[in-house]
């Protein structure tokens, strides 16, 4: 009897498991279905593809790629486009999941940081065709391409531009009778930046950090945010950074890179001109901490044109954009942005010409033009930074502040430094090992030589043996 | 031959019984199968399958390649995180469980005292474990924050030195600790039905015997409520080990790695790196040394665990 008894129970078992086998292979039948074959016929006759496009954001990117999509779907009729929005944080979890049942999109966002591991898995199709002389994106920024090796398959290019940038309330400098410079050329030394920081910062009783009696525990306006987590951007300008630019060395331990840690943690501890990273979760958001002089600069990417550009029309924040400072010749900018890619999906390789139609219209700056003109993004096309009707279709808003041409479309066409994520394959790895460790230097524990030696190196030299050549100075 | 007939009738009866008998099991089968299918579909296939992937090199986008115990041994040999984050998550679960514990214990005690407003007082203390977790979180990243935090504020009032809390590597790791404190309600009200069912004769058997409150509650009250104290013990150690949201949201892992709990390396080799067949190694690694904790505790409850009666 107990072994009838069993037997029941795994026949039920089986016969349940089997009734949600089924069904969830009838599932995935259809949904391979759709992959292989996505064509439908419309009411002329004629087939309609079906693309899928993925894309993260907030309320603004939503809404205006989403109106991209329908004016594209509108324009092309034997083209449809269903756009969904995944949560920025998560967005590779859910791209996982995607490639693991075979549901990827077709067009779609990437974390920058995975490019590199998805394209040399072939998950994501080569574009370097579209970017050859004469092609459709001839003229895309060089530097917001995703390369890894010379001459190697471009696995994206940006959908939009992003670049560090100042930007400070210029009422407020003003008053205390400073010009923040906004040329390439006129930019500050270190020491000029951090005098000028020196003048824009006041405790609670209006002391500045060089005055007897200065508060470091109550300062009412800090000269400058807190940008550790762009300290790349400043050391890559003083000719350092994680990796060299032919993605070969990793040279955090060279003497120009500890030196723009330690002249960052200065700021903090020495100067008294940046909040520190306690300081700095308690300030406001970037526009408002302008607004109230919390701060009087701002060190940050240049899609923050869209909150603090909003201030200026809200608020009335009368915006500066000025360069960074500078440690050799010139002061670089160093450069963001997401790329678009093509996944290897069945749908893709079946319909590779509407798959380009729609990829020229995504990444076409004319069709993206309600977000450019929201700050949010700014254009990816060189075109839109040499001729005068290009720049003046995004360029002629309230918030764009005075010398954008010297403070930002000079410099994005001359004095760029590449973010490592667009070169260098390890970005994620090099990131989980130093960002870590740098908490040290910003919580002032340890000195960065000292951080980098003893920290970061023996881990470097572990996880990527000898890939790399280290150099030490 | 009329007993004949009679043991026919009863084998008729029997059988009819019997096939009622059957219908109820099958019905009974069939309400147990959503909880056996949850748990196959969900649990055991996911956890075999991810034992087999622990033998892999699987990360999602590529066909994988079975690498037999390659995961085990850079887990033991190359990865300088796992030591750093097994050490964490024994400081967070040892201590995490201790304060959680006492703490729950003086809790249960003080809601267990009969005065005006009981009730209020109960739900105030259960009142964090109804909290989302993110909120809490969010909200004790701003009672610890070093400058402007409410905690720093009470020690500068009464002079007392101040700490940087989660942002500090030495202090990130207690500071966690006291939010859970904070959140033991739950713990405390099991706690306080134990409370509830200790003999009040025995407690005032002391009281004749000339014992003070401290002889009640060592030689009585614990005792008695030391099954729950072992129950709460055994599921504290074991969601200790699984702490993930605190570091997630609060800490991110840092300071320089002070909060990198085992959950969230997991998941930062998982879903940061794509490596999902070290992660599965990383998993079951994690799965043994909670059994053998767990083992460990069952082993030694014999000798502290009092089910009233018994030897």
């Amino acid at each position: 009897m107990k072994l009838k008894k069993i037997n029941k129970m795994a026949a039920m078992v089986f016969m349940t498991t089997t009734l949600l086998v089924s069904c969830g292979s009838e599932t995935k039948d259809d949904e391979n279905a759709d992959a292989g074959d996505s064509g439908v016929t419309d009411v002329s006759g004629d087939e309609v593809v079906e693309l899928k496009f993925t894309y993260w954001g907030d309320g603004l990117e939503k809404k205006a790629l989403e109106d991209l999509v329908e004016k594209f779907n509108a324009e092309y009729p034997n083209i449809h486009v269903t756009p969904q929005q995944i949560p920025g944080d998560n967005y590779m979890e859910k791209m996982n999941t995607m490639a693991s049942n075979k549901t990827l999109p077709d067009v779609g966002y990437m974390k920058e940081n995975s490019v590199a591991q998805w394209g040399q898995n072939d998950m994501l199709i080569d574009q370097t065709s579209l970017f050859v002389a004469g092609g459709p994106f001839e003229n895309k920024f060089e530097d917001n391409i995703f390369q890894y090796e010379e001459n190697g398959p471009i696995y994206g290019s940006s959908i939009s531009i992003g670049r560090v940038t100042l930007l400070y309330n210029k009422d407020f400098t003003d008053a205390q009778n400073i010009q923040i410079p906004y040329t390439v050329d006129t930019a500050y030394t270190w020491d000029e930046f951090v005098r000028v920081l020196q003048e824009l910062t006041f405790d609670r009783n209006g002391k500045h950090p060089y005055e007897e009696g200065f508060d470091p525990e109550n300062i009412e306006t800090y000269g400058i945010n807190n940008f550790t987590w762009l300290w790349e951007a400043l050391a890559q300008s003083n000719g350092g950074g994680t990796v060299s630019p032919d993605g070969k060395q990793l040279i955090i331990a060279t003497d120009e890179t500890i030196d723009v840690l330690d002249k960052i943690q200065n700021l903090m501890y020495e100067d008294y001109v940046m909040p520190k990273p306690s300081q700095a979760s308690n300030l406001p958001s970037g526009d408002i901490a302008l607004l109230t002089n919390r701060v009087a600069l701002t060190i940050t990417g240049s899609w923050d044109l869209s909150s603090i550009g909003a201030a200026v029309g809200e608020s009335g924040l009368n915006l500066g954009m000025g360069v960074l400072p500078t440690f050799q010749e010139q002061p670089l900018m160093l450069n963001f942005g997401p790329p678009v890619a093509v996944f290897n999906t069945d749908n893709v390789n079946a319909h590779p010409e509407e798959v380009q139609t729609f990829l020229e219209y995504v990444l076409a700056p004319e069709n993206t033009i309600d977000v450019i003109n929201s700050g949010l993004w700014q254009p990816n096309d060189k075109r839109w930074y040499t001729e005068p009707e290009l720049i003046e279709k995004w360029t002629s808003n309230d918030f764009i502040p005075e010398h954008f041409e010297e403070a930002y479309i000079y410099p994005s066409l001359n004095n760029i430094t590449q973010n490592k994520a667009f070169y260098c394959e390890d970005t994620e790895s090099l990131e989980t090992i130093i960002s870590p460790a740098l908490d040290q230097v910003w919580l002032n524990k340890k000195e960065p030589g000292d951080v980098v030696k003893e920290d970061i190196l023996p881990k470097l030299e572990q996880q990527f043996g000898d890939k790399y050549e280290i150099v030490v100075d | 031959m009329s007993e004949d007939k009679v043991s026919l009738n009863k084998s008729k009866k029997l059988k009819k019984n019997y096939s009622l008998t059957g219908k109820e099991n099958l019905a009974g089968y069939i309400f147990a199968a959503p909880v056996i299918l949850g748990l196959l579909i969900f649990t055991v296939i996911p956890m075999l399958a991810s034992l087999f992937l622990s033998f892999t090199d699987y990360n999602v986008i590529s066909d994988f390649k079975m690498i037999g115990l390659q995961n085990y041994k850079n887990i033991f040999t190359e990865d300088f995180y796992f030591k750093k984050s097994l050490q964490v998550t024994f400081t967070y679960v040892i201590g995490n469980t201790f304060f959680t514990l006492v703490g729950a214990i003086i809790a249960a005690l003080l809601m267990n005292v009969k005065i005006k407003g009981q009730g209020v007082f109960r739900t105030l203390i259960y009142l964090p474990v109804v909290l989302p977790a993110v909120a809490s979180n969010i909200l004790w990243s701003w009672l610890y924050n070093p400058d402007f935090g409410l905690l720093n504020m009470i020690l500068k009032f009464f002079h007392l030195p101040t700490s940087n809390w989660i942002y500090d590597e030495s202090s990130a790791i207690p500071s966690l600790f006291l939010m859970s404190v904070w959140a033991c309600g739950g713990t405390a009200l099991i706690i306080l039905a134990g409370l509830q069912d200790v003999p009040q004769d025995q407690l005032e058997a002391v009281e004749v015997d000339g014992g003070n409150w401290l002889h009640k509650f060592a030689y009585i009250t614990i005792p008695f409520i030391s099954p729950i104290i072992f129950f709460n013990l055994v599921m504290g150690f074991i969601g200790a080990f699984q702490t993930f949201s605190q570091a997630y949201i609060m800490t991110g892992g840092g300071p320089n790695n002070a909060t990198l709990f085992y959950a969230l390396l997991i998941y930062r080799k998982a879903f940061g790196e794509n490596q999902f067949g070290y992660a599965s190694a990383l998993a079951w690694i994690m799965f043994v040394i909670v059994g053998f904790f767990t083992m460990f505790i069952f082993k030694t409850a014999k000798s502290w665990v009092f089910y009233g009666g018994e030897e």
